[in-house]
């Protein structure tokens, strides 16, 4: 453990991009406390107003303060970015270590199954799910992360089925172990390295998606508030208020880079 | 040593790739016994299919590979025909396999202890304290010095000696009828490669299970074994006591082992001339 950390410590584009996402997320956890204004009120005679010292990121057309609304909107953007890419790697994880493990006809359906749903393009389905059953926080999380678990089950799949030819597996079978305990206690915590990198990269993908299905307008709905739906609002009036969609816009892509910074730093000291 | 036998392969035949046709057979009507108590050398060069002999006696063969004929009795029972349930019941409780390579069949990540308390717990139906305990009595009864510094360390934290001993200490921890050691001391030193020999003949006598000792090398084992069995191409091809394999090897084969084995020995040192009073001992 301590050896993984003086690794880690070496990678510093990694470490920057911890403290960032660290950051965001105690920002975010104490957005109430630290936002300068109420990110809901509308200020009729503050509308448009530039960044300045006391509107920091400016104001929308509504006079609603946009670093006030920023923080807050980091709550919806990472919360959901987590819980969407903790279903993804639970399901693909089950189902790549039960098809490498078992191999055979259910490898060939669950694989032919993820074939399948790699070949439609994402956003369609997301659009499809959200328009049939609405856009509320748990449908985004399932459509979202039924959508996004197909490279985790490839990945596991192929750790697994490497792992299974090593002798510690063998053993493990002769040792008159259950399969499931197999899977759980000796399969698994030996892929969980890749595991932990796919996990950065995922949530910034979810994270990204999150903004383009809220800048549709298919994700959370107003008055709640993410960073795509801050930039959807901001779209409209860009000739006249760039400041509207460059911050959230900043925090989109400052995000998404850390989480790749995290996972490559990740991948080599792992 | 009862007739009955506790072990019987008959007519064995294990297939790589594809058909069953002739080039693919690795082994091909094999027919062995062992016997309550017994040592069983089996020899035979690389590649002629004793790793694969191991593994079809524990069901572990998988794809490209397949039991394509014959039937393994386990006191009466035939393992290849019996249900999963009851082949687990006797995976490691009755039948024990001691690796090649003693690092790569303990679990990396996990601490060497737990690893053996888990086989407790699942045969023995042990709780956590008392499994832990018999662990403890069983590595130093393997002869791992500071067994309890052992027990929380991990395998890659051992030296390759004291992980061989730890496989002995985890295959003896049933008490199973039988132990396959596949080719146990390969990957040690001459110095490390004896000091686990004497463990594995000590812990032998001490729990009275029957050994089949697989290896290349018909100098390890000879002064050792009850019954020597030599294997060519994926069958037996002289299967006899120690004593009338070393006096008088019948197979061509045989001989050719023997001499490729006296070659190597040093003038002064014990020749392969069989030992008969530690014969009668381990008899």
């Amino acid at each position: 453990m301590s050896k993984i950390w003086h690794r880690c410590k070496r990678q510093k584009l990694a470490c920057a991009g911890f403290v960032l996402i660290a950051s965001w997320m105690l920002l975010g956890l104490f957005a109430p406390k630290l936002a300068p204004h109420d990110p809901f009120e509308q200020v009729p005679n503050q509308r448009y107003q530039a960044p300045n010292p006391h509107h920091l990121c400016g104001t929308d057309q509504f006079g609603r303060d946009i670093l006030s609304r920023l923080l807050i909107g980091s709550r919806v953007s990472l919360s959901l970015g987590l819980v969407v890419t903790a279903v993804a790697l639970l399901i693909g994880t089950t189902l790549g270590a039960v098809a490498g493990n078992f191999g055979g006809a259910l490898d060939a359906v669950i694989m032919r199954g993820v074939d399948l749903l790699l070949s439609f393009p994402v956003i369609y389905l997301l659009v499809t799910g959200v328009a049939f059953f609405g856009a509320s926080w748990a449908i985004l999380v399932l459509v979202m992360g039924l959508t996004s678990w197909m490279d985790v089950a490839r990945l596991v799949r192929a750790e697994i089925l490497s792992l299974k030819e090593r002798d510690f597996i063998k053993a493990a079978h002769v040792l008159g172990l259950r399969q499931r305990r197999i899977i759980f206690r000796h399969l698994l915590p030996n892929a969980l390295s890749p595991l932990i990198v796919l996990f950065a990269l995922r949530l910034a993908d979810v994270i990204l998606l999150e903004s383009s299905l809220s800048f549709l307008g298919l994700g959370v709905q107003p008055p709640a508030v993410s960073w795509g739906s801050i930039i959807r609002d901001g779209r409209d009036v860009l000739a006249r208020a760039w400041w509207i969609v460059t911050f959230p816009g900043l925090a989109i892509v400052l995000t998404a880079m850390a989480l790749n910074w995290i996972a490559e730093g990740l991948r080599k000291s792992l | 040593m009862t007739n009955q036998e506790l072990l019987k392969i008959d007519n064995l035949e294990v297939c790589f790739y594809a058909e069953a046709q002739p080039e693919n057979l690795v082994v091909r009507g094999f027919n062995l016994e062992i016997f309550p108590g017994e040592t069983l050398a089996l020899i035979g060069e690389s590649g002629c299919g004793k790793t694969t002999i191991a593994r079809a006696i524990l069901r572990l063969i998988d794809w490209p590979g397949k039991i394509t004929n014959g039937k393994i009795f386990y006191r009466g029972e035939n393992l290849l025909a019996l249900p999963e349930p009851r082949l687990r019941q006797i995976r490691w409780k009755e039948i024990a396999l001691i690796f090649q390579e003693p690092a790569a069949a303990l679990n990396p990540l996990r601490r060497l202890g737990p690893q053996i308390t888990e086989v407790l717990r699942l045969h023995l139906g042990l709780n956590k304290k008392s499994a832990a305990e018999k662990t403890l009595q069983l590595l130093e009864s393997a002869g791992l010095p500071a067994a309890a510094r052992c027990f929380g360390a991990y395998p890659h934290e051992l030296s390759s000696g004291m992980r061989q001993r730890a496989m002995i200490a985890m295959a003896i921890a049933c008490r199973p009828a039988l132990i396959i050691a596949d080719e146990p001391t390969a990957a040690l030193d001459a110095h490390h490669q004896n000091e686990a020999l004497a463990c594995l003949q000590r812990l032998q006598r001490e729990y009275e299970l029957s050994l089949l000792f697989i290896t290349h090398d018909i100098g390890l084992i000879a002064r050792w074994a009850h019954r020597v069995a030599i294997m060519q191409q994926g069958k037996i091809v002289e299967a006899e006591t120690t004593e009338q394999i070393l006096a008088r090897p019948q197979h061509p084969h045989t001989k050719k082992l023997l001499e490729a084995a006296q070659r190597f020995q040093v003038p002064g040192l014990e020749s392969l001339e069989i030992n008969h009073a530690s014969i009668t001992a381990a008899g």
